[in-house]
């Protein structure tokens, strides 16, 4: 299940990752202003992430896709502005026909592109990592991509059959390797084995896999370099990989890092291998409220004592608070209201 | 000619340093460059002589290790190294001197003498070849040299006792080219260099050879050889007389041995997934043909004109031919008879006997593309041809000539072949096969009223229609 029908407010790692999203592009700003770019994504019916970069970074050239007739004429009813287009468009064609696409709707010439590619299938994986690459060859620098993928080991393998003999792991692995291997062979990291098959293996082979992906559209002796900026991998039920990175001139590679001041940021990714882990665990009000106000002065050892468990929503509250302290700003707080 | 004019002096005709150095780096990329160095190793080992032949790994014991680094580039080898007398003579000259062109040591690769001179231009500056065989030897290059529009002789100075005690080459090279110090920054073109060695190298690889590359960092954390990407073609096992099984074509063409195996190396594609192909390509793709002369692969996973595709009676490569790979293995003791190019990617068309072995390339093509056009038609049969199917291996395949009844080609002199025959599907004379296009919306009301499932595949909605329609007509009226 990729999760593009559970309702957002159940899935509080997406909704932290699209804040870290829009937090690196309000840091990016600090390089190029973005409220004269285009902002491209699939959205999905509620068109959440474009609420977002309208409200917050004042873009109003939107764009939205999808393949489903149906999701588009939702779409079309909750665009926040009326300059968002929603397109009924797979997405080979939007990357195809992109310049014919920003100048049907009104957006010639833009300033910069974002794009977010929100891919949802773990079966086409190949497609995305070549979609992304012909995406790469179609922008210039100063555009921003993004790029969603599931990176659950186990969606790389057919169900079994109910009543089959279980796997052994290491014949798992070997199918796993296998079946992602007939997909992207030519990207995968030639160090890849059966046993990166792993939660925390498959998405630093995917990756960089992106990455191999990125030189080949944009190779060593061309002028432009695609920059990673921040990789995280997360878990609302399948595990989901998030790259997002920057075309820049590759003269200018450092001194764009350097006014992002990106060292600071705490969930930057300038090299393919840094995969970060983001954990979100439920809380109640009373829980978030408590650690947000321990959370930069107390030791992590204490806030757990303190609380008198060691474990949400099957995360373990050391490990979520290691990563809780870099992004706590960003925790949504959802209240049922009636309206 | 000219008579009896006198002469007034001369008019200087020799290429400036400048001109060769570009002319020659020009057409050459900088993995290739690097896969040069790589192949003056392997020639190391045979020109030594040591190795027999009938081993299945020749090589082992044998490595190259490059160091790549944004400021600069080591390979190391243990391989041989260069004979004193021959580093005097010609292996720094550019190009192999008429009187040293002999190569009565074997299979090798090198035959143009530029392979390592060439290199080191590609990468940089300064460079630094330090060599033993019999005595050791270190010859530098500068950038004072490089710059000089004089050939003077390179000086050399003894090696210190101390270094390269195995017997070997160590090339060091420094003020690395632009290109080249952005190549070696990005982890992700090292690691494509490692793919690209993984398959060029697959054959040499698999015979034991050693090859590590890395940074300082990762040599010293001690990096794992890089493995050999494997060519292996589908079989089945069972007893009838139509199976999945390689075509095999072997003998020798001149002077040249020819080695062919082609088949299926996975499933083919289902119409579904054909039709996806055709729109975006999602599956790794390792269809075509691979080449290789005396082991060094010269092409990988061609589908193009250069392999026969779309020559002749061989349709054009597509999607739906996804499941078909060849490799053709080219052996000389001279390597000026094998169709080599400089490069030693792609391949010297013109040669003869490249023409005649693809004659036979192309016989194994149209085969296999007929058969999978066949069962195109036919897919829901498909997964029975594959049972006991399994995986055969290049060393096997290559034992398969002694083993197969083979019989002699009437077009090519000195080729035996083995052309099985393939599975055909039973129905191709009884049944037809129908589609069409209708609404979506259309096909989700049938889909719903057959399986209570909008999610049903088209085609079998399709199918459920039609047997509906059939029973239909059938039943006799009441």
């Amino acid at each position: 299940m990729s999760g593009a029908s559970i309702p957002y407010y159940l899935r509080p790692h997406k909704s932290v990752d699209r804040r870290l999203f829009l937090d690196l592009l309000t840091r990016f700003e600090r390089w190029k202003p973005l409220a004269e770019y285009v902002y491209v994504s699939m959205g999905a019916y509620p068109l959440e992430d474009h609420k977002l970069v309208h409200r917050h970074l004042g873009i109003t050239r939107l764009i939205a896709f999808d393949l489903e007739e149906l999701i588009v004429a939702r779409q079309k009813f909750n665009k926040p502005i009326e300059t968002c287009h929603c397109l009924h468009k797979k997405s080979g064609e939007l990357i195809s026909d992109l310049d014919a696409i920003l100048s049907a709707c009104s957006f010639p010439e833009p300033e910069g592109l974002i794009v977010w590619l929100d891919y949802t299938s773990p079966g086409q994986l190949g497609h995305q990592v070549r979609e992304f690459e012909a995406l790469l060859n179609k922008l210039r620098a100063g555009d921003l991509v993004r790029v969603t993928v599931n990176a659950q080991p186990s969606a790389l393998l057919e169900p079994q059959l109910p009543g089959a003999i279980p796997l052994l792991v290491t014949d798992k692995q070997e199918r796993q390797f296998k079946n992602l291997k007939s997909r992207i062979g030519e990207f995968l990291p030639s160090e890849t084995s059966p046993k990166n098959m792993t939660q925390e293996g498959l998405p630093l082979a995917i990756s960089k896999s992106f990455g191999a992906a990125a030189l080949k559209a944009l190779p060593v002796t061309g002028d432009n370099i695609f920059c990673p900026l921040s990789i995280i991998r997360y878990a609302d039920g399948e595990q989901m990989l998030s790259i997002t990175g920057a075309i820049v001139p590759r003269s200018d590679r450092s001194a764009f890092l350097e006014r992002l001041d990106v060292q600071s940021w705490p969930f930057v990714s300038t090299d393919w291998s840094e995969v970060h882990r983001l954990l979100v665990p439920t809380l109640t009000i009373r829980e978030r409220l408590f650690l947000e106000k321990g959370i930069m002065s107390k030791n992590p050892v204490d806030l757990v004592a303190e609380l008198g468990f060691g474990a949400a929503s099957d995360i373990k509250m050391d490990e979520f608070l290691e990563c809780y302290r870099r992004y706590y700003r960003f925790y949504p707080t959802l209240l049922s209201a009636e309206i | 000619m000219i008579g009896s004019a006198e002469q007034i002096g001369t008019a200087v005709a020799s290429p400036t340093k400048e001109f060769f150095v570009r002319m020659l780096t020009r057409d050459i990329e900088l993995q290739d460059a690097l896969l040069d160095l790589l192949d003056n190793c392997v020639d190391g080992i045979i020109r030594s002589g040591t190795i027999s032949t009938d081993n299945s790994k020749p090589y082992a014991g044998f490595k190259a290790t490059l160091t790549i680094a944004p400021d600069h580039f080591v390979i190391e080898d243990n391989c041989g190294g260069i004979p004193i007398e021959v580093a005097k003579k010609s292996a720094f000259a550019m190009g192999r001197p008429p009187a040293t062109g002999t190569t009565a040591h074997g299979a090798t690769v090198g035959m143009y003498g530029i392979g390592m001179k060439r290199a080191i231009f590609k990468l940089g500056t300064e460079a630094l070849v330090e060599s033993r065989h019999d005595t050791g030897f270190v010859v530098e290059f500068t950038p004072d040299w490089m710059r000089d529009d004089k050939w003077d002789e390179l000086p050399m100075y003894e090696l210190a006792d101390s270094k390269l005690p195995e017997k070997g080459t160590r090339i060091e090279i420094y003020q690395l080219n632009d290109e080249v110090k952005s190549s070696f920054l990005d982890g992700s073109w090292i690691d494509e260099f490692r793919r690209t060695v993984a398959r060029h190298y697959s054959l040499i690889i698999a015979k034991g050879f050693s090859v590590s590359v890395g940074s300082d960092a990762e040599m010293a954390a001690g990096v794992s050889p890089i493995d050999a990407e494997e060519f292996k073609l589908i079989r089945t096992t069972g007893g009838t007389d139509q199976r999945i099984a390689p075509y095999v074509y072997a003998g020798t063409l001149g002077d040249v041995e020819v080695e062919i195996f082609a088949g299926l190396y996975r499933e083919l594609l289902s119409e579904e997934e054909g039709e996806e192909e055709e729109d975006t390509r999602g599956a790794s793709d390792d269809a075509g043909w691979t080449v290789a002369c005396n082991d060094r692969v010269v092409i990988w996973k061609d589908k193009s004109r250069l392999t026969g595709w779309g020559e002749a009676t061989v349709p054009n490569y597509h999607g739906q031919f996804i499941a078909i790979t060849g490799i053709v293995l080219l052996r000389c003791d001279d390597p000026k008879k094998l169709p080599l190019t400089t490069t030693k990617r792609g391949i010297d068309a013109a040669s003869n006997v490249y023409s005649e072995a693809k004659d036979l390339m192309r016989d194994a093509t149209k085969h296999l593309t007929s058969f999978t056009n066949k069962w195109k038609k036919f897919p829901q049969k498909l997964e029975e041809i594959y049972k006991a199917s399994e995986y055969v291996d290049l060393p096997t395949l290559r034992s398969l000539p002694a083993a197969l009844p083979m019989i002699l080609s009437r077009k090519v002199e000195g080729i035996k072949k083995y052309e099985p025959k393939y599975p055909e599907p039973e129905q191709e004379k009884t049944s037809l096969r129908v589609s069409f296009v209708a609404l979506k919306t259309d096909v989700a009301t049938l889909a719903k009223h057959f399986f209570d499932d909008v999610r049903v595949k088209p085609g079998a909605v399709g199918e459920a229609a039609f047997n509906e329609a059939l029973r239909a007509t059938k039943a006799p009226e009441k």
